[in-house]
């Protein structure tokens, strides 16, 4: 018999496990170094080169959704103005952005429950009826569906001269023209136009954003509770029924409560989605924190440097907020499964 | 002994047209008057639409009907791009025909290779930078997935690996891209794309790269998902056949695992034809780019209406048939019935 011998290096898994890992760092490592030294002959030839420091040099500019922004120095809220720096003003939009999405999400979510419960109607008509509501938003694009918003609802409202009075619902409760929506203001005329005086305003942007991203998820959340509703078993119902529950207490009781833990999950991308598509404003114009990264590169032709800066923002705030989710979903998973 | 029992036949289910209309429209008095107010609301807001419509100017659209189409395409080319348009629509008709009479897939898959080649051998004189319309919007999603899949394929492989670092590096690769919106993939790619390659790339092989690399990281997760689908055991007896693990993920995993993927697949594709709207963000003349261009068009300035009603009607046609296209492909293959 012959000794045994080892096998050669290329039928040892455990020694081309190793080769294989080498030889991608490796490649890796020529791609990473490939792609600095274009870059970087670029730049010569351009005669720029990448700095960071720009972020601390004035902004410059305002837009008019840009309020609250962090001192970067006393790391204390204050109000922004254009002689802050960059970074000030993309954190303003980053406010923006908490802002739209705590907005949207709430919106979203209280539209698709209705609409999801809606779907679950036994009547044949309303149940259609959501379902051709699902079926179109989440067949259409968020863009289109925001430019629609803003250009063809709200942009096209009377704008409050005595030909385009403006729009009142509940007496002066809510007031639409195409500068925005106000609750709760009083109409006053300013130059020939009815405009309104206080209260809570929304700019167009602002609404159109709110509207859109609201709806489209909601299209989404609709299905996720229809599916977790369905997904708790009939017998459940039937159960509480036959207890002497009424239809309504034993939805509430039984199984709701049971659903709730189904949907949890899904329901917290969709709400991660909607912050991340709030960056779709920047095709709109309000000025969250994509906007206002877009506009701090345009104005010191910074483009790489913002766009990175923008990039891992959002990741943060995607890290986050999955994180947040991730601490629900272990508080409310049952013990055992 | 046994005794013989005449079978019965299962009663008939299906309600009379009567029955229906009281079980679905008119069960009880509060279910009837939300029928009637529900239809009341339905018949008024579709007379609005319809006097609208009548109304509307259609031009904007029926005049501009090959812009929509192609794009600013030089007219010496538009020819070029109805037979490559044609070429597809034939080869989808033949692909819906060929479901039917249950052609082998393999069959498809060249017919699609052949009739792709094809159109792109027809429309080699036209540069891409002059394409646009929906000509350009069918380009972006078809190249978008047609090239992230080998890439997505790689990657969900190597999150599945048992080489730590490649396992990191998809890890990695696939939570960043999923981690940030697309719009800031296609800014971040534009720009670097432009600063490493210069004049050598236009716009649209730019957004295509940020395409690839965005839908790359969820069909690796589309990907990963199928390799979990396939039960453990066949890997198992893969190896102890003695093939090597890559040997059992190609011949043995991927092939069991793709069945699993293809709804998901469909949907990113799906989801990657209503993202191709983002493009017009970095300039692209696709379908919105196109609809913004001719509304900046003095004779058509207040059209605004028109031109984003089409927009979406457009977009809706084309989702809402190749998913349900999808729906009913699954049910052919059987897929989550067993």
């Amino acid at each position: 018999m012959r000794p045994h011998s080892p096998p050669p290096f290329w039928r040892d898994e455990r020694k081309l496990a190793v080769a294989v890992q080498v030889l991608f760092v490796a490649a890796l490592a020529v791609a990473v170094l490939a792609a600095d030294a274009a870059l970087a002959a670029s730049f010569r030839r351009q005669n720029i080169r990448l700095d960071w420091g720009f972020f601390r040099q004035p902004a410059g500019f305002q837009l008019t959704a840009l309020t609250w922004t962090l001192d970067l120095e006393t790391l204390s809220l204050k109000r922004y103005d254009p002689g802050d720096s960059a970074g000030e003003a993309m954190i303003a939009g980053l406010f923006n952005t908490v802002k739209v999405a705590v907005l949207g999400i709430t919106v979203a979510t209280l539209l698709g429950v209705l609409v999801g419960v809606i779907r679950l109607s036994r009547n044949w008509l309303v149940n259609r009826l959501a379902l051709a509501y699902v079926e179109l938003l989440r067949n259409t694009p968020l863009l289109v569906q925001l430019f629609f918003w803003y250009f063809v609802v709200i942009l096209q409202l009377p704008n409050g001269s005595p030909e385009q009075p403006p729009l009142r619902l509940f007496g002066d409760a809510i007031v639409l023209t195409n500068s925005g929506l106000a609750f709760g203001g009083t109409l006053v005329e300013r130059f020939g136009r009815l405009v309104v005086d206080g209260g809570f305003q929304l700019t167009p942007e602002f609404a159109a954003l709110v509207i859109g991203l609201a709806m489209y998820t909601s299209a989404f959340i609709a299905e996720i509770i229809r599916g977790g509703i369905l997904a708790v078993s009939r017998g459940q119902m039937e159960a509480a029924r036959s207890l002497g529950l009424s239809y309504g207490q034993g939805l509430r009781h039984v199984v709701l409560p049971q659903a709730l833990r189904i949907v949890i999950p899904p329901l917290g991308n969709q709400f991660l989605n909607l912050t991340k598509n709030s960056s779709l404003a920047l095709g709109i114009g309000f000025a969250e924190f994509l906007t206002a990264a877009n506009t701090v590169s345009s104005q010191t032709f910074r483009s790489l440097e913002a766009f990175t800066a923008v990039t891992l923002g959002y990741l943060m705030l995607s890290l986050l907020i999955s994180g947040v989710l991730n601490v629900i979903r272990a508080r409310l998973a049952l013990p055992g499964h | 002994m046994a005794m013989r029992v005449g079978a019965l036949a299962p009663p008939d289910q299906r309600p009379t047209p009567l029955a229906w209309l009281q079980a679905n429209l008119f069960a009880g008095p509060w279910n009837a008057l939300l029928t009637v107010l529900t239809a009341a609301a339905l018949a008024a807001a579709a007379l609005r639409l319809v006097g609208w419509m009548l109304r509307a100017h259609w031009a904007v659209v029926g005049d501009n009907l090959r812009f929509w189409l192609v794009g600013p395409m030089p007219v010496e080319f538009v020819g070029r791009a109805y037979w490559a348009g044609g070429l597809i629509a034939g080869a989808a008709l033949l692909t819906v025909l060929g479901l039917r009479v249950r052609v082998a897939p393999r069959v498809l898959i060249g017919l699609w290779l052949g009739i792709l080649a094809g159109a792109g051998w027809v429309m080699s004189p036209v540069r891409l930078d002059e394409v646009g319309g929906f000509y350009l919007t069918l380009l972006l999603a078809t190249v978008g997935i047609g090239a992230s899949f080998p890439v997505g394929v790689l990657v969900g492989v190597g999150r599945v690996s048992r080489l730590p670092v490649i396992r990191t590096a998809s890890l990695l690769y696939i939570e960043l891209i999923r981690g940030v919106p697309f719009i800031t993939v296609l800014l971040w790619f534009s720009v670097f794309v432009t600063l490493v390659s210069g004049d050598a790339l236009g716009r649209v092989q730019r957004a295509m790269i940020a395409m690839t690399v965005f839908t790359s990281a969820y069909v690796a997760e589309i990907v990963r998902g199928g390799i979990q689908s396939v039960p453990r055991g066949q890997t198992e007896a893969a190896r102890a056949l003695g093939l090597s693990g890559l040997q059992a993920m190609r011949h043995i995993i991927l092939p069991q695992a793709m069945r699993n993927m293809i709804p998901a697949l469909v949907g990113q594709f799906i989801s990657l034809f209503k993202d191709t709207s983002l493009a017009v963000i970095i300039g692209l003349t696709e379908l919105v780019g196109t609809g913004r261009a001719l509304l900046a068009i003095t004779a058509y300035l207040h059209d605004v209406r028109e031109v984003y009603v089409f927009l979406i009607v457009v977009y809706f046609v084309f989702s809402y048939a190749m998913s349900s296209a999808s729906r009913r492909l699954e049910r052919r293959l059987g897929l989550g019935e067993r």
